[in-house]
C-alpha cells in the first residue's frame, strides 16, 4: 500500500493546474497564472508523488483591518477523485502550521458558501453578510485564531 | 510474479461470507481507511455500503484493495497512474489516445485495420508502379 500522504512547500506553478481544475474551470492555466500571489507560500499534499490539495497562506489582514498578526489563507482546492479523504483538511492543517510558525496569530479567507461548513468543522467563523465573488458565486468572510 | 487471488484470500483471511468495517478491512491490508477511501474515490475498489450507509469490506473490495496495492508496489506507480490504467482498458477514448501515443512512441505495433490498410496501399502503389512500367 502507498504511504500515507505528504505535504510539501510547492510553487505557484505546480498548484495552477489544480487550481484551475477546480476553483476556476471557466478558465485557462494561463488566466489562473494572474492570479498567483508572489508574497505567499503555496503548500501541496501528495500521494506518491500526485498533488491531491493544495492551499496558500500570505502575511495579509482581512478588508477593512490592520492586524499585522493576519494571515489569509487562498486557493484551497482539493482534486475531484480525491474528495471525501481528508487531503484538504492536510492542506488547512498545514497552512495554519506555516501562519503560526511566521508569527501569525489569526487566519482568514473568502470561503465558498458551500464549503463553509468544512471550514467550521476547522474552527474558522463566520462574520458578515454573504457576498458574491463575479466568477465564483457567493462567500463568506471566515477566521479563527492560529 | 503475477496477483495471486488464492494467496491473496489466505492472507487477508476473507471468504465469501467475509463484511468488514473500513477500519478493520485497512488493518488487515496494512493501510489506513482514508488511503482506502482514496481508493474508493479513484474506482479501484467497488464502493459498497450497508444499509446505514457505512462502507462495507467483503471480499471482493479486500481483494480488490490488495490487487491494487500490489499492482501500484510492483510497477512503482501511484493509485492514481493504477486508476488511469483502468480508464485506458474500458474507456475507449482514453484507449484510442494511449494507443495513438504508442504508435507515435514506437512502442505498439499499429492496430490490424491500421496495418492492413498500410499492406493494401503498399499492393496498390506496387500495382501502380508495375503497371506504369516498360
Amino acid at each position: 500500500m502507498s504511504a500515507e500522504p505528504e505535504v510539501r512547500v510547492i510553487s505557484a506553478s505546480d498548484s495552477r493546474p489544480l487550481r484551475q481544475q477546480v476553483l476556476r474551470p471557466s478558465q485557462t492555466v494561463e488566466d489562473v497564472a494572474r492570479t498567483d500571489d508572489d508574497h505567499a507560500t503555496y503548500l501541496g499534499v501528495f500521494v506518491d508523488a500526485v498533488l491531491v490539495a493544495c492551499a496558500s497562506v500570505s502575511h495579509e489582514p482581512p478588508p477593512g483591518s490592520a492586524d499585522p498578526a493576519a494571515w489569509r489563507l487562498r486557493g484551497m482546492a482539493t482534486s475531484p477523485h480525491s474528495r471525501g479523504c481528508g487531503f484538504g483538511s492536510d492542506a488547512l492543517r498545514a497552512a495554519i502550521t506555516q501562519a503560526r510558525a511566521a508569527g501569525g496569530g489569526l487566519l482568514w479567507c473568502n470561503a465558498r458558501t458551500p464549503a463553509r461548513p468544512f471550514y467550521e468543522k476547522h474552527g474558522f467563523v463566520a462574520s458578515g453578510a454573504e457576498f458574491d465573488i463575479s466568477g465564483a458565486g457567493p462567500h463568506f468572510l471566515m477566521s479563527r485564531e492560529i | 510474479m503475477r496477483f495471486d487471488v488464492a494467496a491473496a484470500r489466505t492472507v487477508l483471511g476473507t471468504a465469501p461470507g467475509t463484511r468488514l468495517a473500513i477500519a478493520e478491512a485497512a488493518a488487515r491490508l496494512g493501510t489506513t481507511p482514508r488511503m482506502l477511501r482514496y481508493r474508493e474515490r479513484l474506482g479501484l475498489l467497488p464502493g459498497r455500503r450497508s444499509g446505514g450507509g457505512h462502507r462495507i469490506y467483503g471480499e471482493r473490495e479486500l481483494l480488490a484493495a490488495a490487487c491494487a496495492a500490489d499492482i501500484e508496489a510492483r510497477y512503482a506507480v501511484s493509485p492514481a497512474a493504477v486508476a488511469f490504467a483502468l480508464q485506458a482498458l474500458t474507456d475507449p477514448a482514453a484507449a484510442a489516445d494511449v494507443r495513438t501515443l504508442g504508435t507515435l512512441a514506437a512502442r505498439v505495433a499499429p492496430t490490424p485495420v491500421a496495418a492492413l490498410d498500410f499492406e493494401s496501399a503498399k499492393a496498390r502503389h506496387l500495382l501502380r508502379l508495375r503497371g506504369s512500367g516498360p
